[in-house]
């Protein structure tokens, strides 16, 4: 168990920079995830950790030690790869011992690790197996029980997951974070699922383009998304994002215009100017249907999907170029090409400015959230 | 047809089999012929004559088991063609082997210019076994020689020919069979490449150095390579043939120093006409060929993992 | 090596066009009456001469068409062998004196004395000369010319050490005398004598003038182990003096004309058969003599003159007159024989030597100069060699380089070739 400090921490290629200066810290035993969109960087920052990326500036600290220097070898991290990398010529009893004869731990204490591992991640009727002959979910287990035998100082999962198919997907997702719990280590997990982020982290780091857009909790960031990238990545459905312009100016409120003509209020801290551009952004749950009264909102219903416990509504709202999602709690009977009439949660709003910049809403509404 | 039997039924079968794989065979024909007729055929007939007198000249004599007795208990030249044979077997194939994988474990780390290199380090198995290449070999070799002259600025004597010292002469064939390492090397990049690199970032994170990487992780993972390369160069330097003839011109000499075990088979079979005892030789080379590779092939088991994950 | 001529390659085009023709249907003049094949082994200047006559002679007989090879000796051997095996011999072969009795003795020639005076005519021959191709009284060998091992030295040499070569009746302990001279003045890497003690005429002529031989009539071996090792002993001496080079020198030395160490300059004396002097002059810049062995001392002549080469016709020839023709062409004919010169030794058609000696160039004069006086010492030509003998020969080859290498004794060698020559003979 350790603690991570990167500064400033930069990787290049020539004259092509992939990661442009992090800063994180990384507490003990904290459930760390980095997520983004393929290409963001992830994967490369979280080798630039393990050590096998070099780095071509700033710093990377573990427990206090500068370990820019210090070799793969040497670091003390263990790292579950996305192909796994069993050694196929060892049984999995090999495979899980390998770093520990390397470290030349005694026969017995191996033994024993090994052992406690198996039980733990349910693999010792397979010790002597050799890899080629586990499913995909067995050797996912045993890739992540080689890193438990170690013992490291951090875990490194590298989209661990995404060669499993679904369901299992979602159960060893359960176990690892339950491993998690268990263990109390402090792990590093790369994912471009969001869902995964959101379910395993205490902590999540939205990366893009080689540049953190964000770190907090998983709820911070569906709460209160910095940026429109953030906002658009978190949560699923997205978050409906819907250009317009400021059309009013009071205390603590905005009038903003979208579609056209349809004006929402909204309560914001900042300062914003008559006819300044905005984003205003709603999370597909946090619409009502409203009657027709109330209703300030009518959707163009296109496509309706049923999933039984919730309903999914696509549509558009008359002279919006952007399509609307909306989910609604229970069952609804919507025709295609109808109108629904709808209403949005003033508090579940988000105002972006012209940058992309979140503002923040008036400090009434965000203590209540 | 009213009653189909089971006879015809299967004669349909067969020739419904026949009719599908028709052009199947007819394109293998070209080769069973040659198997027949230029391989089969004469390999049968050597079989028949290793139990004969047979001196081209008249008629094949049955003769019995003379040829072997005579081969087991009197030949003391069979003894040193062996003797010859096996000492260059095992020392050309683990030398060639071992320089092979450790140009191409050079080559594989190398990025830019990879491909050129690589074709370099295959020259020599290209023109290497060429008689040209033995002829050069020799006045390399021979007294006042590039090695003769180097070994005078070393402090030898001069006139170190060692080519012609039946002390030295077959380390030098096996120095120029190692030379030719390009083949196995080749196919121990395309071995190398074959190793996920996964693989090596696992056990670096597992703490594996450098060496450690090489025996516990390249090695094992070569080693369906290392055994076809084990079984192919080892076949090939029981059969090596050419540069003994050329060095010692077919004589095996300095004193059958290079008397290599199928020079000795051509001696007896082309230059003293004993066919017969040249064709006995002949299978007994064949039985020792065999019994190598079933060796090595039982060997396998304990060494060679196959990667079917992938 | 197979020597496709220009002229035989053209002739197989043509006779692949007229079987092309006659499968067509057509009906054309026969192309040829008869189709030789020729072979022989020898060395480019033998090949290029033996072409040139074969096209004269083609040109004197149209109807007969001559396809020839020519290999290289140790190629040579085996493919007879092989097209004997296969019934497919050529019509007419070079014949080496070593093998005639086996070829003739298994059927594979034939007796030619049935052509002897009507398509071969040896009437200028020596018939005791000729009498050397006879098997079982019948002959089987028409000899292509005479030879006869020598000593060759480099005369150039000689000058440059200030030495002078003494009367060729010198004996083995004035010509190691001879040889220490040289030896005394000759610079380092360059030795006096060739150490050609494994090369089986010298050892022959060694056994000879003691009354010996290699084999007698009756095909066995016709020395003891003490005589070998005395032979070897001698040789040891002049090793260990430093008149002959040392083993790995020797161990080059393969027999042909390029590997022999004279050719390489390493030594100013050599031996070798005497229609070799052309062969390894070519090889020289310096000029080369010829000589006489040396003799025993109260020995007796050991000195012989033999055939170089025969000529044979094969049992499976489609057209023997027409390959009587052609053999009587080669040893007879003035013109022919123009070309062919003494490059296979001295010819046994007397007037055709003598024509030779009209207008020799210098190694023909030198071949016919040593001839005079080799006549004078000369003891009768050795028996036929028993089967197994060219195996022996390697072998005797092969122990040397045990001596010479420290590996045995000259007594242990003497043994051992006796031994092992007895076995080989055994079992051939």
């Amino acid at each position: 168990m350790a603690d991570l400090k990167l500064m400033s921490v930069r990787k290049s290629y020539g004259q092509v920079d992939v990661i442009h200066g992090v800063d994180l810290e990384v507490n003990h035993g904290e459930f760390v995830v980095f997520v983004g969109p393929s290409g963001c960087g992830k994967s490369t920052l979280l080798r630039m950790i393990a050590g096998l990326e070099d780095i071509t500036g700033g710093d990377i600290i573990i427990d206090g030690t500068y370990m820019n220097d210090v070799d793969a070898t040497d670091r003390g991290l263990a790292m579950v790869f996305q192909s796994y990398a069993l050694y196929p010529h060892m049984t999995v009893r090999k495979n899980l011992s390998f770093g520990l004869e390397i470290a030349k731990v005694p026969r017995d204490e191996i033994e024993r690790r090994v052992a406690e591992a198996a039980r733990i991640l349910k693999i010792e009727d397979y010790l002597d197996r050799h890899p080629a002959k586990l499913s995909g979910g067995q050797r996912q287990r045993v890739a992540i029980g080689r890193a438990i035998v170690r013992e490291p100082k951090i875990f490194l999962f590298d989209e661990p997951l995404s060669n499993l198919d679904a369901e299992l997907r979602v159960a060893t997702r359960v176990e690892i974070a339950k491993l998690h719990e268990r263990l109390g280590a402090t792990m590093i997990y790369v994912t471009h699922d969001q869902v995964e982020a959101m379910t395993m982290a205490d902590k999540i780091v939205v990366l893009r383009n080689g540049i953190v857009e964000q770190v907090g909790a998983p709820l911070d960031l569906y709460n209160h998304p910095a940026n429109l990238f953030v906002a658009g990545f978190i949560g699923s459905p997205k978050m409906n994002l819907l250009d317009g312009h400021v059309a009013d100016v009071r205390p603590g409120e905005v009038d903003v215009e979208i579609a056209g003509n349809i004006r929402v209020s909204v309560p914001v801290a900042h300062r914003l100017a008559k006819g300044d551009a905005v984003t205003l952004g709603i999370r597909p749950e946090h619409f009502l249907r409203a009657g027709a009264d109330a209703a300030n909102l009518k959707l163009t219903v296109d496509f309706v999907e049923g999933l039984g416990g919730e309903t999914l509504v696509y549509g558009a709202l008359p002279g919006a170029s952007q399509p609307v999602i909306v989910k609604l709690d229970g069952q609804h009977r919507i025709e295609n090409g109808t109108s629904l009439s709808l209403a949005m949660q003033p508090d579940q709003m988000h105002l972006f400015d012209s940058n992309g910049r979140a503002l923040q809403r008036a400090s009434a509404t965000a203590a209540a959230a | 047809m009213a009653t189909i039997t089971s006879t015809s039924s299967r004669w349909d079968a067969f020739a419904r089999q026949w009719r599908r794989g028709r052009s199947g065979y007819m394109f293998l024909i070209p080769w069973l012929i040659g198997f027949f007729a230029l391989t089969l055929g004469p390999a049968l007939a050597s079989l028949y004559l290793a139990f004969t007198k047979y001196d081209i000249l008249t008629p094949p004599v049955f003769t019995g088991l003379d040829n072997f007795r005579y081969m087991f208990l009197q030949d003391y030249r069979f003894r040193q063609a062996l003797q010859v044979t096996f000492t260059y077997v095992l020392w050309s194939v683990p030398l060639k082997l071992g320089l092979a994988l450790l140009i191409a474990i050079a080559l594989d780390k190398g990025t830019r210019g990879v491909d050129l290199y690589r074709a370099i380090f295959y020259l020599p198995s290209l023109i290497g076994g060429s008689v040209a290449i033995a002829v050069l070999w020799r006045q390399l070799f021979d007294r006042d020689g590039l090695t003769d002259q180097l070994l005078q600025l070393l402090g030898w004597p001069p006139g170190t020919s060692i080519l012609n010292n039946p002390d030295h002469a077959l380390k030098t064939l096996i120095v120029l069979s190692v030379w030719q390492f390009g083949a196995p090397m080749v196919i121990f990049l395309a071995g190398l490449r074959q190793i996920p690199q996964d693989l090596h970032e696992a056990a670096r994170m597992d703490g594996a150095k450098t060496m450690q990487r090489f025996f516990r992780i390249t090695l094992p993972m070569l080693a369906p390579v290392i055994f076809f390369n084990l079984i192919m160069q080892t076949i090939d330097a029981f059969k090596a043939f050419t540069q003994a003839f050329v060095v010692s011109a077919g004589t095996g000499g300095p004193i059958d120093s290079t008397l290599f075990y199928t020079l000795y088979l051509y001696q007896e079979g082309f230059a003293f006409f004993r066919m017969g005892y040249a064709s006995a030789l002949a299978w007994f080379l064949l039985i020792i060929i065999a019994a190598f590779t079933a060796l090595t092939f039982l060997s396998a088991k304990y060494w060679v993992h196959y990667d079917d994950t992938r | 090596m197979t020597n496709l001529t220009r002229r035989s390659f053209n002739r197989y085009l043509l006779a692949s066009a007229a079987g092309a023709a006659a499968f067509g249907g057509l009906t054309v003049p026969a192309f040829a009456d008869s189709r030789l094949r020729f072979m022989w082994w020898g060395n480019p200047t033998r090949d290029e001469r033996t072409n040139a006559v074969v096209d004269l002679f083609e040109g004197n007989n149209s109807g007969i068409v001559v396809d020839t090879e020519a290999l290289a000796s140790n190629d040579y051997w085996p493919k007879i062998a092989t097209q004997a095996a296969g019934g497919n011999m050529p019509d007419v072969m070079q014949m080496d004196y070593r093998f005639l009795f086996e070829y003739a003795r298994r059927g594979q020639i034939v007796p030619l004395d049935d052509y002897v005076g009507n398509q071969i005519d040896l009437s200028n021959f020596d018939p005791g000369f000729v009498d050397s191709g006879r098997v079982d009284g019948q002959l089987f060998g028409i000899p292509f010319g005479a030879n006869s091992p020598s000593v060759i030295y480099n005369m150039a040499k000689f000058a440059e050490y200030g030495v002078t070569l003494p009367d060729h009746s010198w004996t083995w302990d004035e010509f190691w005398d001879f040889a220490r001279q040289i030896k005394a003045v000759a610079p380092e890497g360059q030795w006096a004598v060739a150490d050609k003690a494994a090369w089986e005429p010298a050892f022959d002529i060694f056994l000879r003038q003691q009354g010996k031989q290699l084999y007698t009539e009756q095909g066995e071996l016709g020395y003891t182990a003490a005589d070998a090792a005395e032979y070897f002993e001698m040789w040891r001496q002049a090793r260990e003096e430093g008149l002959v080079p040392p083993a790995d020198i020797t161990a080059q030395d393969s027999d042909g004309l390029d590997t022999r160490p004279i050719s390489r300059r390493r030594v100013a004396i050599d031996f070798a058969h005497s229609n070799h002097l052309g062969g390894l002059q070519g090889q020289n810049p310096d000029e080369l003599g010829i000589t006489l062995f040396p003799h025993r001392e109260g020995g007796v002549p050991g000195q012989y003159m033999k055939c170089a080469t025969l000529l044979c016709i094969t049992a499976n020839s489609d057209a023997k007159d027409d390959a009587a023709k052609l053999v009587n062409y080669l040893l007879t004919d003035p013109e022919a024989n123009k070309i062919l010169r003494m490059e296979r030794g001295v010819p046994g058609d007397n007037a055709i030597a003598a024509t030779l000696l009209e207008d020799p160039d210098d190694i023909e004069r030198k071949t016919i100069e040593y001839f005079a006086i080799v006549q004078d010492n000369v003891s009768p030509m050795p028996p036929p060699p028993p089967a197994g003998a060219g195996e022996v020969e390697v072998m005797m080859v092969r122990l040397y380089g045990e001596l010479i290498f420290d590996r045995l004794t000259p007594e242990e060698a003497g043994e051992r070739l006796v031994n092992d020559a007895q076995a080989i003979l055994d079992r051939a």
